[in-house]
């Protein structure tokens, strides 16, 4: 992995996890600063520079380190949090909302994980009777990076003595290199954002491939993971039918009820400010041009009747391989 | 002086550094502002802006606003003082974007330049003084590779009158902490050299400028020859117009179509030239979300159904909402016993189906 420049706070210079991500990259310059907030997202830099110039800042997480999720995220009837180990992401996907949510594409990777991990446990405690889950990848991809960041080891060791509690590591990646050396656990789900061949190809730009997250998610049951997938966000095209069908064909073929976790599922959807940037820098993409209206919650969607024939159809193909309690709506009414 | 557009407009903060721009071009002084110069023969005009910020936003203010529409493209050079030990010294680089830290702050804008791309690329910072400490030179360096003092209005003037812009810098050999007196004298001392490295690198890069595709047919033009004579539109109809146009098009769907639905128009015998449009909009409508306007249609055939038994059917326009609203007026127990026995003959379910998202939708 190579950066243009390379800040370091000066908060974590000492930090042994600074050379070791030090040690798994390259880098043209390495500069110190004071405080992360100071320099990054300060200016605006332009979106597209993450393809030629990006930068790396390796951080301390300050404030709230974990959050809350928003309502009708995740599995209902349990309490939900996610955490940050880092902003941004190295995919390129049309849709997404990163885009110019920092007003700058480069990545931070943040190291103070112990502390991170000690407020997991606190509210692992706090929520202990009502199995709370925790989730990455809100901000970043949970695995693309992991074998620089190596932050996994310790997130095992830590729910492996909150069995009461949850743990969900979203991703698109295929970078398995760091989850094959861990022994997996029953409170520890790898889920995959998938999306029919030709929706990855065209819309999830610089992402692995269908087929590859597939054979991921084949290699991880193998092996004994529990697997979640979300089906989010759904396009829908003029394929819709014949694609979805064919995919959720394809998950059933590689993961096994028993390893499944849950599958969400959630049509595509964007702020305001998201659907404009999008538009911005993808004006040509043909999901964009689709006819949308502001929903119930502000956010820019399909007509409601067209979001729920798209949720029942999905549902229903899935209901053949997978039990209907394990498939659930996100962010839907 | 000439009138004719696409004028180059070279900018420069200080006539040294444009030495040999002057020497080699023929180039003339333009009376009414100094330090402009023009070409005619190349469309080429020289502006020495000056230095500092203030300076170029009044300036180039000024010469973009007496050139309005004939300039094409604002290209600045300069001496420059590198941040990052990368750079060489006498090296000339092309500027990718253009940021601003003042008084030790810095700004949230930042600027593009046009179509550049390739190595060796630099970030420049503009600053509103001068950097004579190692502190002032900390919080400048994470934001660009090099230091001036105009670039970032350069920018913002050429946003504001949407001019494209292109820098190229040349890095000075002096190290970053100058006194006033030394960066003065440096670019006195060293400026026929660095001016002439200038030179090199624009000529350069003139040669290797692809010329841009023949403009393509803008949008405006092609959706005025489709409404014709024989619609009238309003304000609102033609934006709405130009909006589904550009969509069809992103979609490859507009040349197709546009006949075809012209035609059907036509065809229909609509009498009045606005009504002739909102038709239009409609089949257009229709071409871009053919489930909206099924459902549309499907409710409009329940509506039609009430109407005929006396009552009228609503529902959002925008489809969020679960809810149908039904209007009955009545002025006799009578005919409220007759409206409520027919309206047991009304299938509701089929309606309220229509908006849970129609079994054909997909």
């Amino acid at each position: 992995m190579r950066f243009n420049k390379v800040f370091i706070e000066s908060a974590v210079l000492s930090s042994p996890r600074v050379e070791q991500i030090l040690a798994k990259i390259e880098w043209q310059e390495r500069i110190e600063i004071t405080a992360l907030d100071e320099v990054f997202g300060r200016v605006r830099k332009p979106y597209f520079q993450k393809r030629d110039n990006l930068n790396l800042f390796i951080a301390q997480k300050k404030g709230q380190l974990v959050k809350p999720a928003p309502p009708a995220y995740g599995k209902s009837g349990a309490p939900h949090f996610y955490f940050i180990h880092a902003y941004n992401c190295i995919y390129e996907c049309q849709y997404c909302y990163l885009q110019g949510y920092f007003n700058s594409p480069d990545l931070v990777f943040f190291v103070n994980y112990e502390e991170i991990m000690a407020e997991i446990v606190r509210l692992a405690h706090e929520y202990r009777e009502l199995a709370p889950w925790f989730h990455a990848g809100e901000f970043s991809d949970s695995l693309a990076l992991s074998h620089i960041t190596q932050e996994l080891p310790l997130l095992f060791d830590t729910f492996a003595e909150l069995p009461w509690a949850q743990l969900e590591l979203r991703t698109k990646s295929v970078n398995l290199r760091q989850l094959e050396k861990l022994k997996p656990l029953a409170n520890v789900t790898i889920s995959f954002s998938l999306a029919p061949a030709k929706r990855v190809k065209n819309t999830e730009l610089k992402t692995p491939s269908l087929a590859l997250r597939l054979q991921a998610i084949e290699r991880l049951c193998q092996l004994g993971f529990r697997v979640g997938v979300h089906l989010d966000p759904i396009i829908y095209d003029s394929q819709f039918v014949g694609d979805y069908r064919q995919l959720c064909q394809q998950i059933g073929e590689v993961l096994p009820d028993q390893s499944l976790e849950y599958v969400s599922l959630g049509v595509v959807r964007f702020t305001k400010d998201v659907f404009y940037q999008v538009k911005k820098n993808y004006p040509d993409s043909d999901f964009i041009q689709q006819d949308y209206a502001k929903s119930f919650d502000g956010k820019v969607r399909y007509i409601r009747p067209l979001r729920n024939q798209i949720l029942s159809y999905v549902r229903d193909l899935l209901s053949s391989h997978y039990p209907s309690e394990k498939i659930y709506l996100c962010m839907e009414n | 002086m000439s009138h004719g557009d696409n004028k180059e407009l070279l900018c420069f903060a200080h006539r040294s550094e444009a030495q040999a721009f002057l020497a080699k071009g023929d180039f003339k002084a333009v009376s009414e502002l100094p330090g402009l110069y023009e070409w005619p023969e190349k469309n080429r005009l020289l502006f020495i802006v000056e230095e500092g910020i203030e300076e170029v936003l009044v300036r180039l203010t000024h010469v973009l606003s007496r050139f309005q529409g004939q300039i094409k493209k604002v290209i600045n050079l300069g001496v420059v003082g590198a941040l990052s030990e990368r750079l060489r010294p006498f090296e000339v680089y092309l500027v990718r974007t253009s940021y601003g830290v003042f008084s030790g702050n810095p700004v949230f804008h930042s600027w593009s330049a046009d179509c550049v791309v390739g190595k060796n690329l630099v970030d420049c910072v503009s600053v509103n003084e001068r950097i004579l400490s190692v502190e002032q030179a900390q919080k400048v360096k994470p934001f660009g590779d090099v230091v001036d003092r105009e670039l970032w209005a350069i920018g913002k003037v050429c946003q504001f009158f949407k001019t494209p812009w292109v820098s190229m810098k040349v890095v000075s050999d002096e190290p970053l902490l100058s006194s006033e007196k030394n960066v003065c004298e440096l670019v006195k001392s060293r400026a026929p050299l660095f001016s002439q490295r200038l030179l090199e690198k624009y000529e350069q890069w003139r040669n290797n400028v692809v010329a841009p595709p023949p403009e393509s047919v803008s949008m405006d033009r092609e959706v005025d020859e489709f409404m014709g004579a024989e619609f009238h539109w309003s304000t609102s109809m033609r934006f709405q117009l130009l909006g589904f146009a550009e969509k069809l098009m992103a979609l490859g769907q507009w040349d197709l179509l546009k006949t075809k639905l012209r035609s059907l128009v036509l065809a229909a015998q609509i009498k009045n030239p606005k009504n002739r449009a909102r038709y239009l909009l409609d089949l257009m409508r229709l071409e871009l979300n053919p489930i909206k306007s099924r459902m549309q249609q499907q409710l409009f055939e329940q509506k039609q159904h009430l109407q005929s038994l006396g009552g009228d059917l609503y529902w959002a326009d925008d489809f969020e909402g679960s809810e149908l609203e039904l209007r009955f007026l009545f002025n006799s127990p009578e005919q409220y016993r007759q409206k409520i026995l027919a309206l047991e003959q009304w299938d509701a379910q089929k309606a309220f189906g229509v908006l849970k998202g129609p079994s054909d939708a997909l």
